[in-house]
């Protein structure tokens, strides 16, 4: 009997200071295992979903092409430059000043949205007032977005306001953008 | 009777032997069912020691691997060109949503001033949708007549805030003022 006794006495031991505590570390290792088959699911799925969204977006050149005109992926200085001087030329304005800082947009509300960069362009241009006007809206109908900030008209010479060949100076301050690839 | 006679037992000598025969194999059974259940514990630990921890182990293992793996599948660099194409589509939405057209303000004094009026100087603030404007005009009555003007003017928010006169000694008036605009008047072309 006291050999019995000591038989029982071990399987409780073995019971309560093994076999208890490897159930639960089973039962928690389970657990993992079973999230990480939901997660291997989920990703699956989303992968699959992420390659089929890509092969569409790549069939997209043209849209591509349109919206990295509106707001190219990179600064893009010299197109910025380039673009309004095209618009100076074209509006008979002469582009006098123009200078440039760099900045970064708010971060974006959206999932996965990278936020802008921004360049913060100020030009000084010089010309008649319809040109100076037309300068203007063509700053602001560009194919690269631009969002004017400030504005400042004012004639060249007190001595001819009022006179429609008198020469106006135009400062202004245009945020352009760019697409930030973080 | 003697007295020994009284010691001695009566009865069958065989029925006491049976009486004893259970009470023999009880403390066996008890000390084999013991030992069974010793015997299961230990192979019920180990089994779960290095049995199935190894099985769940190996499993959670795989499973990281086929994570890991996963990403892979899709390519980098087209993900990241998804992404950046995703951004520029959701940020020109935005910044168009936002967008503003300055040269309004410009159409609006056109439309809005009378002929002896001149400006000789504008500055324009989009964001805030106010215009700083300085001009002259040929007599004060034709500066109230513009003002006038002003106040019919849609695409106003509010009169025109005259901030200064100054009177020449030919009786033209310099002046100074601010318009603010509706909140819709830059959105459209």
């Amino acid at each position: 009997m006291a050999f019995a006794a000591v038989f029982i006495v071990g399987a409780v031991i073995v019971y309560a200071s093994f076999i208890r505590p490897a159930l639960d570390e089973a039962e928690i290792a389970r657990g993992e295992v079973a999230s990480k088959g939901q997660v291997l699911e989920l990703h699956q799925g989303a992968a699959e979903q992420v390659q089929s969204i890509i092969t569409q977006f790549q069939n997209l050149g043209q849209v591509r092409q349109t919206v990295g005109l509106a707001i190219p992926d990179e600064p893009g200085v010299t197109d910025a430059l380039n673009q309004f001087y095209a618009i100076a030329r074209n509006e008979g304005v002469e582009l006098k000043g123009f200078s440039l800082d760099e900045g970064v947009g708010p971060p974006a509300r959206e999932f996965l949205v990278q936020r802008l960069g921004i360049l913060t362009v100020s030009m000084s241009v010089e010309g008649r007032y319809e040109s100076v006007k037309g300068f203007l809206e063509g700053v602001e109908t560009n194919i690269r977005v631009a969002n004017v900030m400030e504005v400042g008209i004012a004639p060249v010479s007190q001595d001819s306001t009022g006179s429609t060949d008198a020469l106006f100076s135009m400062d202004l301050m245009v945020e352009v953008y760019y697409q930030r690839t973080e | 009777m003697p007295e020994e006679e009284k010691n001695i037992p009566t009865g069958d000598f065989n029925d006491t032997v049976v009486f004893d025969a259970p009470s023999i194999g009880i403390p066996w059974r008890v000390l084999v069912f013991s030992l069974i259940l010793f015997g299961i514990s230990l192979v019920v630990f180990l089994g779960l020691k290095f049995g199935y921890m190894e099985y769940l182990e190996n499993r959670s293992e795989a499973l990281d691997q086929s994570i890991g793996e996963l990403a892979d599948t899709v390519n980098q660099d087209e993900q990241q060109e998804f992404i950046t194409f995703y951004s520029q589509l959701v940020n020109l939405k935005t910044v168009l949503d936002n967008h503003q057209f300055g040269v309004n303000a410009l159409k609006f004094l056109e439309e809005n001033t009378l002929p002896p009026i001149y400006f000789t100087g504008a500055v324009m603030n989009v964001p805030e949708r106010t215009m700083q404007l300085e001009g002259q005009a040929d007599t004060l009555d034709i500066f109230i007549e513009q003002l006038a003007v002003l106040k019919d003017a849609s695409g106003l928010e509010g009169d025109a805030v005259v901030d200064n006169i100054e009177f020449s000694p030919t009786g033209e008036v310099a002046f100074s003022m601010r318009l603010t605009f509706t909140p819709t008047f830059f959105a459209r072309l």
